[in-house]
């Protein structure tokens, strides 16, 4: 149903690196999930109408950035593991 | 008094009392943990200052001022819930050393009223299991019979609070998270009504499914949490106050729906032998029973699947290794390397694969056929419960088909998925539902659990039902 090769490209999107025998074992266990979820295949869903999120329109906030204190920012920051200041370093990205 | 027979509402007398201290409580807690827990595996971290808390809580008794509802009270925390200052890990290796910088809505509210929060419990990583042997810092036992599993994936809330080490525990539950453990450990276990609590500082697993809620010995200690930590917050969009606020309680004449898709061949025969005393009781109290319909029952699983995966796939998107983590030493070229090695090492065998099939059914050329299908489902799925509360004020079923398995029962990924069959439609619609015991089955010894599942915002009348049941269990 779905190809190592697919496996592969999905693991690419995902940002997964996987080792050769997790994309074996991935493709295997896809097979079985996928007729697992396929049992949807069966609803007859010419009445169903398409689907709408529900609309929460009232709790959507201006878009306006808020200041935050140093402190805070500060804070938030404790958790990065490479920075600089109030920057975040990372790898280049080519 | 042992600390395993407390209950909240007891310790509120004993401390008020003075029959005990909240520092001699926290202390026992500690203690029990520190000469118990390695064996359980229930928490990942305690709070160091949990005693010190206990000690500023008695000052305030001592001199008179006013207190919490909940001072003194030992509780549990989900590790999936930020405590300001304490590790939270979501079972992964991925977030070993992250420490919440700021607390969730609930843990505010809880401390607001004066609880004493030990510590910080195990979970299947990224709360993603139904059998607590899935988290990063290992597997956690059922206290009522440690060959067992607790289930999950709130497996350390729901082990703490059944082995008697805190009174309470905050879980979430996302597919049946908070009453599958429940279930399987005896406890009360409650996923309100989606919306009804804040999920602010929650650690997102699926953003339309999670929702935060209590574990308790007893109705009245998991209706006592509840009313503490719900309601609408500013800082959570998707959180609401019911609109409807002072309902009137037909208590006398509930109608309650039996739905025939739930009582099937799966579902162990004990459990079944359990629930239909339980229902033949109830009728002789004046309740009465109907059979009902869930037509579309059956896909509630497989839709839960691809639209859980697809969430969390996308949730766990911000897990990069670049401002979450310790400093990872991964050998890369460039930053897309550096994110696939680090993901590869630092999420474990569950994580990968929901992410992998999220990513799948949202990918291009599948979306239609698995991710805007399964919304489309869903809408199906809700539409059956909207019928079936026309007719009858609340729905009876089981909560698992099975006691709680074995540890390395289920190795199989779908075997897993199939403990849930009973839960995950309740999230799909984002109604309220309780897991109360109702006593054990024999062989294997073990508690099981009935689901209570309620129209939108009535947690009012699943309190009511569950109290009547547990009275019945009881007698």
């Amino acid at each position: 149903m779905i190809s190592k090769e697919q496996i592969e490209h999905i693991a690419k999107l995902a940002k997964i690196k996987l080792a050769p025998a997790e994309t074996e074992r991935f493709t295997k266990e896809f097979y079985q999930i996928l007729n697992f979820v396929n049992q949807l295949e069966k609803i007859d869903m010419s009445r169903v109408e398409d689907f709408l999120p529900e609309s929460r329109q009232k709790s959507i906030r201006q878009d306006k950035s808020q200041k935050r204190s140093d402190q805070e920012i500060e804070k938030l920051m404790v958790n990065v593991p490479d920075k600089s200041g109030k920057l975040i370093k990372t790898k280049k990205i080519r | 008094m042992k600390l395993s027979d407390l209950t909240i509402a007891k310790a509120k007398e004993c401390l008020i009392d003075k029959k005990f201290s909240c520092q001699e409580l926290t202390e026992n807690v500690l203690g029990e943990i520190n000469k118990r827990d390695k064996e359980i595996n229930s928490f990942i971290n305690l709070n160091e200052k949990a005693i010190d808390e206990a000690k500023s809580i008695d000052q305030k008794i001592l001199v008179g001022k006013e207190i919490g509802k909940l001072a003194g009270i030992p509780l549990a925390i989900k590790d999936n819930i930020l405590v300001k200052g304490l590790k939270c890990t979501a079972g992964s290796k991925m977030l070993e050393e992250y420490v919440a910088p700021y607390n969730a809505t609930v843990i505010e509210k809880l401390k607001k009223e004066d609880a004493i929060i030990i510590g910080k419990t195990n979970l299947d990583e990224f709360a993603m299991g139904s059998s607590g042997e899935y988290s990063a810092f290992g597997l956690t036992k059922n206290p009522l019979d440690p060959e067992r599993v607790p289930g999950g994936s709130s497996a350390g809330s729901a082990a703490s609070v059944a082995v008697g080490f805190v009174l309470g525990a905050l879980g979430s539950d996302t597919g049946g998270s908070i009453r599958q453990p429940a279930a399987f450990c005896g406890l009360v276990g409650l996923k309100p009504t989606y919306g009804r609590v804040s999920r602010y500082g929650l650690i997102a697993m699926a953003s339309s499914l999670d929702q935060i809620g209590p574990l308790a010995k007893n109705v009245d200690d998991a209706e006592f949490i509840f009313n503490i930590i719900k309601g609408k917050d500013q800082s959570d969009s998707t959180s609401i106050e019911p609109r409807i606020t002072n309902y009137q309680l037909p208590i006398t004449d509930l109608k309650i729906g039996l739905p025939k898709e739930y009582f099937i061949n799966q579902l162990n025969i004990k459990i079944k032998n359990r629930i239909d005393e339980i229902i033949k009781k109830l009728e002789k109290l004046g309740t009465k029973i109907e059979k009902i319909s869930l037509p579309h029952t059956d896909y509630a699983l497989p839709c839960y699947h691809i639209i859980m995966d697809a969430e969390a796939s996308s949730n766990l998107a911000r897990y990069d290794g670049v401002r979450f983590s310790k400093l990872k030493k991964i050998k890369s070229e460039n930053i897309f390397d550096f994110y696939s090695e680090l993901r590869d090492k630092e999420f474990g065998p569950e994580v990968k694969r929901r992410i992998m099939l999220g990513t799948f059914v949202l990918s291009s050329g599948y979306k239609d056929n698995y991710y805007l299908k399964a919304q489309r489902v869903r809408q199906l799925i809700k539409k059956d419960f909207e019928e079936a509360f026309k007719k009858v004020d609340l729905i009876l079923t089981p909560t698992t088909p099975t006691p709680a398995f074995k540890i390395g029962e289920k190795q199989n990924p779908v075997d897993l998925y199939l403990c849930d069959i009973f839960l995950a439609a309740v999230n799909l619609a984002g109604l309220p539902a309780v897991s109360v015991p109702i006593g054990k089955i024999v062989e294997p010894e073990m508690p099981v659990g009935l689901q209570i599942i309620a129209p939108y915002f009535r947690e009012d009348l699943i309190f009511n039902l569950a109290k009547k049941i547990e009275k019945i269990v009881k007698a």
